[in-house]
């Protein structure tokens, strides 16, 4: 009887010692030791100071027309030229990023809130409501999402609001396979279980015990959901479905640029160059948190693999406890059914 | 073999099922309903509403009309579509052959450029050269499509002239194949760059997985020369998951195809759903989606399937 309970306490302290993302210090030693990621930690605070900042100190205004001075090129006095109806393009893309940066960061949060309820709905229930929420995940997974988006859009209407919307509802799914999964292997630990037969409610579990401990590859996950949703933003803004005229995000300039190709060439590559930058500072800085939180260095590849190979081995059960079928241990725990 | 196929196929009925009540469902959401297309007309009065309304059923439970959507939908019969007053099927099919073109050129492009890259950033592991070819991943991975369509088109057609700007050829001619790839090549380039970094990053992560098994150590131990040790040990096992993700990825080129033909004016089913979107044609719009998603279980079975083909580990049953 000795002998389980103190292996239990053991793992019990150890476990909390080992996910606690709590330890700032440390993980920036780590975040800091990834070069690239460093450097687009720097780039994206730029990006986002400029984007705040930039209109408000810029001598032009992103409305007032010049049609004097249609279509510069890029010279001391506009650093990125002037676009057809003689606006200052620098003073444009920088109040551009404001709402490319917006819809993404507002987009991803839906997709995290939408992604972790559903996840742990289905990872703490289990049983077929685990199973009806995730063939509605699988389904979801397989319309591709810019076809939905460009439905949606057409269907909705272009607008701020429904751009979140509907970029937050077709990135989800990730997130809620990514907390599922954690909830499913947390929810047989130890300290989950002595939680549970402590009384702590069904609440508590999830906000106070599995949730915090299954916060690293959502981090990851939130991080790089950024990235995409600034390219999904950008591309239907591109196709004329996203943000129309006067709000403008850097696809709604490159649209704008697209039609005064062959006169004003460059008016195309700014706006760009933001998006790309900010897309590869975002996933430089997921590359250096994935560091963070999974020093073994298990790539994406090695983690989809493992969980194809074992998923296909196992037919999909979820971990059980060990001493739950060894029958000459000492206590006998049966899986608690929620 | 063929039973797991079976089972398989039988699995992903839920999942058909659900993407038809998802395209049935917008399509009773769509503004005027599955009979916009003969309100508003001039010459049809509102007793002739109400008459074709009743003729093609939209009048009855709505769980019937499910149904007897479904039943034609299986048999070909898409709907009509607002603006070019065609059958949806016949439109879809007719673009179809270009976004697969499209699509087959990308995915082989993205294969004959991602595999040795791969495997060098995997044999030089923590070199430089691993290093730069990892750099350039990311950056692959973070370029958005369109907007590398747009800086080629600037660059190789507005500025250099060495490329057409779009399109699948000149307009009225017998296409030679010299010609079709002439004007695939910025579109090819445009579709790959993404899938190409993606399948760089994961074949090195899983050469390095497999490089770091015993077996492998042994095999160095027992003098087995370098690229036998390479090639026959190591990417044959990495190579298996590699082809189940290049499967799974597929769609990605669908979305991908959707961007560049908008771009490129290339005639494709992309380009056609991008245009029906604008004139908000909402049959053709359906169409498309269901045809995409069959596409994607296809591809996600596919995976499956290769994967126990390649794997002697893995059991199908």
């Amino acid at each position: 009887m000795n002998r389980v309970s103190d292996e239990n306490l053991d793992a019990l302290a150890r476990d909390e010692e080992v996910e606690e993302v709590s330890n700032w210090r440390r993980n920036w030693r780590r975040f800091r030791r990834n070069r690239p990621a460093l450097i687009g930690l720097i780039v994206l605070f730029t990006i986002l100071a400029a984007a705040i900042l930039g209109p408000m100190l810029s001598p032009y205004d992103t409305l007032t027309q010049d049609l004097s001075n249609r279509l510069q090129g890029p010279s001391w006095a506009h650093p990125m030229g002037t676009d057809e109806l003689g606006r200052d393009s620098m003073t444009r893309v920088l109040a551009g990023g404001r709402i490319s940066l917006g819809v993404a960061a507002l987009a991803t949060t839906v997709a995290l809130t939408v992604g972790i309820l559903v996840g742990s709905v289905a990872g703490f229930y289990g049983r077929w409501i685990d199973n009806v929420l995730m063939r509605f995940t699988d389904l979801a997974l397989s319309l591709p999402d810019l076809f939905l988006l460009i439905l949606a859009a057409s269907l909705l209407g272009p607008s701020f609001t429904t751009m979140v919307i509907i970029i937050g509802l077709v990135r989800w799914m990730n997130v809620a396979r990514l907390t599922r999964g954690s909830f499913l292997t947390l929810r047989e630990r130890e300290f989950v279980l002595a939680a549970r037969a402590s009384g702590t409610r069904s609440r508590g579990i999830i906000f106070k015990h599995l949730l915090p401990n299954s916060l690293s590859p959502l981090i990851v996950a939130g991080t790089l959901g950024v990235a995409s949703a600034i390219i999904a933003e950008s591309t239907l803004s591109f196709l004329g479905l996203g943000l129309q005229p006067p709000t403008s995000s850097w696809g709604t300039m490159l649209r704008n640029a697209q039609q005064q190709i062959f006169t004003a060439p460059w008016a195309a590559v700014f706006p760009g160059i933001m998006i790309f930058l900010t897309v590869v500072s975002v996933n430089f800085i997921g590359d250096g948190l994935r560091d963070i939180f999974d020093p073994g260095g298990a790539t994406l590849g090695k983690s989809r693999f493992q969980r194809r190979l074992r998923s296909l081995r196992a037919g999909n059960e979820p971990p059980q406890l060990i001493a739950a079928q060894d029958p000459d241990a000492a206590i006998r725990v049966r899986p608690i059914d929620p | 073999m063929l039973k797991f196929v079976g089972k398989r196929i039988l699995q992903a009925v839920p999942i058909l099922v659900g993407i038809s009540l998802v395209a049935f469902i917008l399509l009773q959401l769509t503004p005027g309903g599955p009979g916009a297309a003969y309100r508003g007309l001039a010459n049809v009065s509102a007793e002739d509403l109400a008459r074709i309304e009743a003729e093609f059923g939209f009048d009855r439970p709505l769980i019937i009309q499910y149904f007897a959507w479904l039943g034609q939908f299986i048999q070909g019969d898409w709907g009509i579509s607002f603006v070019a007053r065609q059958p949806v099927f016949g439109l879809i099919m007719a673009r179809l052959p270009a976004t697969l073109l499209l699509m087959a050129s990308g995915i082989t492009v993205s294969l004959i450029i991602s595999i040795p890259l791969g495997l060098i950033a995997a044999i030089k592991r923590d070199t430089w050269v691993d290093h730069t070819l990892t750099f350039l991943s990311f950056v692959g991975l973070s370029i958005p499509v369109f907007w590398l369509g747009l800086m080629l088109i600037i660059v190789f057609s507005v500025w250099l002239g060495w490329f057409p700007t779009g399109g699948m050829g000149p307009p009225g001619e017998d296409v030679g194949i010299l010609t079709r790839i002439w004007y695939l090549t910025l579109p090819t380039v445009a579709i790959s760059m993404v899938s190409l970094s993606f399948f760089t990053r994961y074949l090195r992560a899983s050469m390095i997985e497999t490089m770091d098994e015993d077996y492998m150590r042994f095999n160095k131990a027992r003098g087995v020369p370098p690229v036998r040790r390479y090639m026959r040990h190591a990417f044959r096992n990495a190579g298996i998951p590699f082809v189940t993700v290049v499967a799974i990825h597929i769609p990605e080129f669908l979305v991908g195809a959707l961007v560049v033909e908008t771009i490129f004016s290339w005639p494709g089913t992309g380009r056609l759903f991008w245009d029906s979107a604008l004139r908000f044609d909402y049959p053709v719009l359906m169409g498309v989606l269901v045809l995409v998603s069959l596409m994607v279980v296809a591809s996600n079975l596919l995976a499956d399937v290769l994967y126990g083909k390649l794997d002697p580990r893995v059991r199908l049953d």
